[in-house]
């Protein structure tokens, strides 16, 4: 019975209890004054039913029933005044609510049974509250401006930086003008009057450290529509330390050890004179006479490069040896090639080749034509081409446990130095030892889950560590709670909620190194790109129509009249005995 | 009667007075509020006689006669009975009812008029005065048009050096301010330009021009010095205002710093000192081809014009025409300096010249050739620039000639013409000792002397061989130029003279001018290091050691030679000259054998190691460097990067900054002396940042845009990356080469 049954303002009982308590005091000492009439039990119980009753009066009692008709329209930003009222002409009574992401719909949404959502969406980080709740979602139109965006968030020193995304519905002549820092403008693309134009913006940026690059609009005379912001890590390069081991000095290795040296690499060149007599070069490291090969000497170099002559000379105590180093150490080994190295049965050069006849190739961003072996590397499972620019793979690396060994078909590349293209050999060597140099090892890796995070909403990422006890900190030194993912114990997941615009920080507590920046936007940035992903994820999470009602039990209040006539009635009795009885 | 009109005359005034005022007030009340928004009193001036105009234009008060006077009494006042015209009759024309009637009204009005006022606007105009003044007052207190005001004020003073406090806590001391600014650039005499005054501290003038800075301040300043590309250069107080003054050498910037009487530094923004290189003349020949050819039958005459130019006056220009003669061993030639047949004169800045040249007037004959070019010299001090046109052939076909062709193995003819001349001088000298008693002491000794001096001629051709310097062959043009420029090259007959126009120039590298001489220095040659260095004797490759010795002994001998020559004993001379026509003549056999053996001269062989095996002395080698990485932009690279925390508020700017700041100023500095007007403006901005006179965000930015833009780009270099590794990447790479 009283089961269904509850006090619809259920907080104010303490209150009314008092009240009616002092009230029912009160008029029962009255009637104990007259108690010589009599009927003073009679008139006890009626003062406690009129005050019971105007005690339910306020606290009015309610019922719980069943409905499943009752529908709710949320309108979220950007509806469409239209697609409300025709929702309000099928559906009488329909309840409208107003989407805030500042404020909580939830208690609303308990109340109905289906809900429209008009407008350009629920936040996500909002879905949750509609779990369980039949909603269809019809959307906004798609708002002109870049509505894709994909861009290189971390950079590495003289690498570049790519922006590529989608504008929808440009007006025509439209630019999008890429700009650093400082405001110059370093590329830009002019648009044309279509529905979805994709576009590429790209540019090698000069200086490392955290900076906002920024994607602006203008229109064709030249004025500034919008500016947004595109903030980019660019983090310098270490100098690598590197061994040369020859079996006669060349001339491709005199420059490449020039290469190196002159830009701070440490390289050590050991190139053999004659049997078991070397000539030893150091640059920019100290001097350590480098006959045995061991492990703890092999342990301190990035890269190790071998002309194919000296590695099929080694032992095979030896090449186990540097094997192991690079499968476990990360060292990486780069082949010399030599007529030697082709044409072998046994596979001790790691590579397959296939004969192409063709002693020459032009590369990519080069005038100067390169001799090369007449051979080409076997693209086999495990071997990963360095692209260079050109059809048949000249170069690559294979994958070696944590290491990786490359090679190259290009040959006598310092002819490119000779012909004064010094920037093409820069490329070549840097796209050649960059991908087969040791990982300097971190404790942590950084992900940002959330590509670009606002102020105020909530910063999603993960890390990656082998840390058991650590806590991660944010700028204002708080902790943040991380989720350890349950199948791979390395990676936890956490979210933050910024609180100022601009470069924040998170960081490990008493780990000054893995600094983890992140820009926070603030709420006019990227507002065709946000709204886009929004009406996106919106579309994912929700129906777009909606065929079924859930069944919501509702309190419904008892009808307060019973109360009002037992209190009149009450009150009329308590009043008039005392005249009626008089005599 | 009159009486009684003056009355009316008396109003008219007023009533014009009024108008007049009621003009001024509106007048006044605008020129306020134009002078409160522009600060500008001229502008406040001319607003104001502007707006008295147009109102005095609209209300006319000179339109006010009496008739419109006696109007407007007649509709004002009561007692005027509409007869005040009848004071404007004359008293004749009037009926005697008429003349009672203006009598009557005369009386009236003479008590009424001095209390009626002509019609006026002036508590509008008051008020409209006082509202205008209003605005401008508040426009003026509410700064609402400063941008306006610092648009008048920047057109105002454009080019004033100002000076801002280096510590800006101390705002309360009095700023010295300029009171005059003068900077004077005396160009060079011969630019015969005027000393020209100028307010614009960025100077532009030529080369070697002085420039005098005089500044003038209000209050007393002490150490006022300028600061020219790291010098610092104290200015001289003379009654009372500082002066400095330099000859203009070359680009570069400057500031000025000063203290003033408390001891708080002040700086001056950098300037810019741009030197100008006065440019050598341009010449310019036309009517001709560069190769004539005429047949011997026709007419042999060129006809050339040149068109020279210079930027602050030429000097002196001529012709100079070379005759060859004969081929082979036999060429001679001959040199002449021809004027055009314009006289030249000095100081003008373009000049057209002609001249004809008549190949027979030259004295040419069949087979001759004739080289010729056009020098002009410039006014420049103290060296003038010379330029050299192309140079023009003309030649008279020869159509019997016998080609000589070199014979043998000999694939090229190494042998000069001059080697044979030795004996040319035995002949000679032979011929003077015939001639002794035949001719008089004095030409004797000429003679004597004049072979001396050919045989020194011919020493030194030997010695170029040798690689020795040749203190003749090739006069600098520039260290003759300014003789030539005075008196053109008709020398005296002096030591130099002989061997000038024995050697001009015909020899060397450059024989036929076919290249333009230019203003060449010596500079570093990058190929230094890859050829055979025939500057040095000791280094000398040409022949091999035997060979050179033998050479060197021919060169000792004609030293001999030529002391006896000098000497006035030819007798004495002959021996020598024999001997070192005999060497010469071995020198030149040999050099007929060897030279194919120029080049790598391989060491002896020692036979008692040959073929042993041995490596006993091949020893390791070790050789360690340290190279100093190369890196001209590092600070201004470190400089953005701190610029971008510097613009996010809440970041403060520290000592460790003023560094960073002052270095990447310096790395700029030495793109902006190559580029002065594109990085200018930054070098100013970030000499602000670094002296604490523009610490705020825009100038960071501005300072970080410049900075980024004057960067070259990255160079791609490889380097060791940063990254995780995790234990299920491993697990994963080992599964995959498994499956490999």
């Amino acid at each position: 019975m009283i089961d269904g049954l509850s006090l619809l303002n259920y907080k104010l009982w303490l209150p009314v209890l008092i009240g009616a308590m002092v009230l029912f005091v009160g008029l029962v000492w009255k009637e104990w004054l007259d108690r010589g009439r009599g009927r003073f039990l009679a008139n006890s119980t009626i003062v406690f039913i009129t005050i019971s009753a105007l005690a339910f009066i306020v606290l009015e009692p309610a019922r719980q029933v069943e409905i499943n008709d009752r529908q709710g329209i949320i309108l979220s930003e950007n509806f469409d005044e239209r697609q409300k009222d025709s929702l309000l002409s099928i559906y009488k009574g329909i309840k409208e609510l107003i989407y805030n992401p500042k404020k909580s719909v939830q208690k609303d949404l308990d109340s109905l049974t289906s809900v429209f959502i008009v407008g350009n969406g629920i936040k996500p980080f909002d879905f949750w509250q509609f779990k369980g709740v039949p909603s269809a979602y019809i959307p906004a139109i798609k708002p002109s401006g870049i509505t894709k965006l994909k861009f290189s968030k971390t950079l590495i020193s003289g690498g570049k930086l790519h922006v590529n995304g989608v504008y929808h519905k440009p007006i025509k002549g439209t630019f999008l003008v890429l700009q650093d820092a400082g405001g110059n403008g370093l590329d830009s693309v002019q648009l044309e009057s279509k529905e979805d134009v994709g576009f590429l913006l790209d540019t090698n940026p000069k200086v490392a450290g955290n900076f906002t690059y920024s994607v602006t609009e203008k229109d064709s005379t030249g004025e500034v529509l919008k500016s947004d912001a595109l903030p980019v890590i660019i983090r310098d390069k270490m100098p690598l330390r590197l061994l040369i081991l020859n079996n006669y000095p060349t001339f491709e290795t005199k420059y490449l050890k020039n290469f190196l040296a002159d830009n701070g690499h440490e390289v050590i060149v050991r190139s053999q004179l004659t049997k078991g007599t070397y000539k030893f070069e150091y640059f920019n490291t100290t001097s350590i006479p480098i006959y045995q090969i061991t492990d703890k000497i092999l342990k301190d170099f990035d890269l190790v490069i071998v002309d194919a002559d000296t590695f099929l000379s080694f032992g095979t105590a030896f090449k186990n040896r540097l094997e192991k180093n690079i499968r476990e150490q990360g060292l990486g080994l780069f082949l010399q090639p030599t007529d030697f190295m082709f044409g072998r049965r046994d596979n001790q050069s790691y590579f397959n080749f296939k004969r192409d006849n063709s002693r020459e190739i032009q590369l990519l961003n080069s005038n100067s034509i390169m001799e090369k072996y007449p051979y080409s590397i076997d693209a086999l499972f495990s071997v990963q081409p360095i692209n260079l620019g050109t059809i048949a793979t000249v170069a690559a690396f294979k994958q070696l446990g944590l290491g990786r060994i490359s090679t190259t078909m290009i040959q006598n590349s310092y002819q490119l130095l000779l012909d004064g293209e010094e920037q093409s050999y820069q490329s070549l060597w840097t796209q050649l030892l960059d991908p087969t140099a040791k990982t300097k090892m971190t404790q942590v890796e950084w992900e940002a889950q959330t590509i670009l995070p606002k102020l105020d909403e909530p910063f999603h990422f993960t890390i990656h560590t082998n840390l058991d006890d650590f806590k991660i900190m944010d700028s204002d030194s708080s902790v943040i709670g991380m989720l350890e993912n349950p199948q791979i114990p390395t990676r936890y997941s956490g979210t933050t909620y910024p609180n100022k615009t601009g470069w924040n920080e998170l960081r490990i507590e008493n780990d000054s190194t893995s600094n983890f920046p992140f820009y926070v936007l603030d709420d006019s940035s990227w507002k065709s790109l946000h709204i886009a992903q929004n009406i996106a994820a919106n579309k994912k999470e929700f129906k777009s129509d909606l065929n079924i009602e859930r069944t919501v039990l509702v309190d419904r209040p008892i009808s307060p009249i019973i109360f009002y006539i037992l209190f009149l009635l009450g009150m009329g009795w308590l009043w008039l005995s005392p005249k009626l009885f008089a005599n | 009667m009159e009486a009684d009109r003056s009355h009316l005359v008396d109003f008219k005034k007023r009533w014009q007075l009024l108008v007049y005022l009621e003009g001024a007030l509106y007048a006044f009340g605008s020129g306020c509020l134009v002078y409160l928004i522009t600060n500008s009193q001229i502008f406040g001036l001319l607003s104001l006689l502007l707006v008295f105009l147009i109102v005095v234009v609209i209300k006319h008060p000179w339109r006010i006669n009496l008739k419109r006077t006696s109007n407007y009494i007649d509709a004002h006042v009561s007692e005027a009975s509409f007869s005040s015209g009848l004071l404007l009759e004359p008293e004749e024309n009037l009926s005697n009812l008429s003349k009672l009637q203006r009598y009557r009204v005369a009386e009236e009005l003479q008590k009424r008029l001095k209390t009626l006022t002509p019609p006026n606007k002036l508590i509008q105009a008051v008020l409209v005065m006082l509202f205008l003044m209003a605005i401008g007052f508040l426009a003026h207190q509410l700064e609402l048009f400063n941008q306006a005001d610092s648009i008048f004020e920047s057109r105002a003073t454009p080019e004033r050096i100002q000076f801002i406090a280096t510590d800006t806590i101390l705002s309360e001391t009095v700023v010295p301010k300029l009171k005059e600014q003068v900077i004077s650039i005396s160009y060079p005499r011969y630019t015969g330009k005027a000393t020209k005054t100028t307010a614009d501290p960025n100077v532009k003038a030529v080369v070697n021009s002085r420039i005098r800075w005089h500044l003038q301040f209000d209050n007393p300043v002490s150490e006022v010095y300028m600061k020219r590309m790291g010098e610092t250069l104290p200015l001289k107080k003379v009654d009372g205002s500082y002066r400095i003054d330099f000859p203009l050498e070359t680009s570069g910037f400057y500031s000025f710093n000063f203290s003033n009487a408390d001891g708080t530094e002040f700086t001056s923004d950098i300037y810019a000192l741009e030197a100008i290189p006065d440019t050598p003349p341009e010449i310019e020949v036309v009517g001709i081809p560069q190769y004539s050819y005429f047949d011997f039958s026709e007419s042999k005459v060129l006809q050339m014009q040149s068109t020279i130019s210079d930027d602050f006056g030429i000097g002196n220009a001529y012709i100079v025409a070379t005759v060859s003669k004969g081929s082979g061993e036999s060429v001679k030639f001959r040199e002449a300096q021809l004027e055009f047949r314009e006289p030249i004169s000095k100081g003008q800045n373009v000049i057209n010249v002609s001249r004809t040249l008549d190949m027979d007037a030259l004295k040419m004959e069949v087979g001759d050739e004739l080289y010729f070019y056009v020098e002009a010299y410039d006014e420049k001090e103290p060296k003038p620039n010379v330029t050299r046109s192309e140079t023009f052939f003309a030649v008279i076909k020869d159509t019997v000639t016998d080609q000589f062709a070199v014979q043998g193995t000999l694939g090229v003819d190494q042998m000069p013409d001059y080697f044979r001349s030795q004996r040319q001088l035995i002949m000679d000298t032979e011929k003077l000792i015939r001639d002794k008693p035949n001719i008089a002491v004095e030409e004797f000794k000429s003679r004597s002397n004049e072979l001396g001096f050919d045989q020194k001629a011919l020493r030194l051709k030997y010695g170029q061989f040798m690689g020795d310097e040749s203190e003749m062959g090739i006069a600098p043009m520039e260290a003759i130029s300014e003789e030539l420029g005075e008196e053109g090259r008709d020398h005296e007959d002096g030591e130099e003279n002989v061997l000038e126009d024995y050697s001009h120039n015909h020899d060397g590298p450059n024989e036929h001018n076919l290249v333009a001489v230019e203003d060449t220095k010596e500079s570093e040659d990058p190929l230094h290091d890859y050829l055979h260095n025939h500057d040095n004797p000791e280094a000398s490759t040409l022949f091999e050691e035997s060979l050179k010795s033998k050479l060197r002994k021919a060169l000792t001998i004609m030293w001999d030679a030529e002391l006896h020559l000098r000497l006035y004993e030819p007798e004495k001379s002959l021996p020598f000259q024999y001997e070192a026509l005999k060497l010469i003549q071995e020198i030149k056999n040999s050099a007929r054998i060897y030279v194919h053996r120029i080049g790598f001269d391989p060491p002896p062989i020692k036979e008692d190691r040959r073929l042993t095996g041995s490596i006993k002395e091949v020893d390791n080698f070790q050789k360690q460097a340290v190279m100093e990485v190369e890196n001209p932009f590092e600070a201004m690279k470190i400089a953005v990067f701190r610029l971008e925390t510097l613009s996010q508020a809440g970041d403060r700017f520290t000592e460790k900054d003023k560094q960073l700041f002052t270095d990447a100023g310096n790395e700029l500095a030495q793109m902006a002396i190559e580029n002065p007007g594109k990085y200018l403006t930054i070098l100013q901005r970030l000499k602000g940042i670094q002296d604490n006179t523009q610490r705020y965000i825009p100038n960071y930015k501005a300072v970080q845009r410049g900075l980024l833009s004057a960067l070259p780009r990255t160079e791609q270099i490889p380097g060791v990356k940063s990254g995780y590794e995790d234990k299920i990447n491993s697990i994963f790479l080992n599964q995959l080469e498994t499956y490999d």
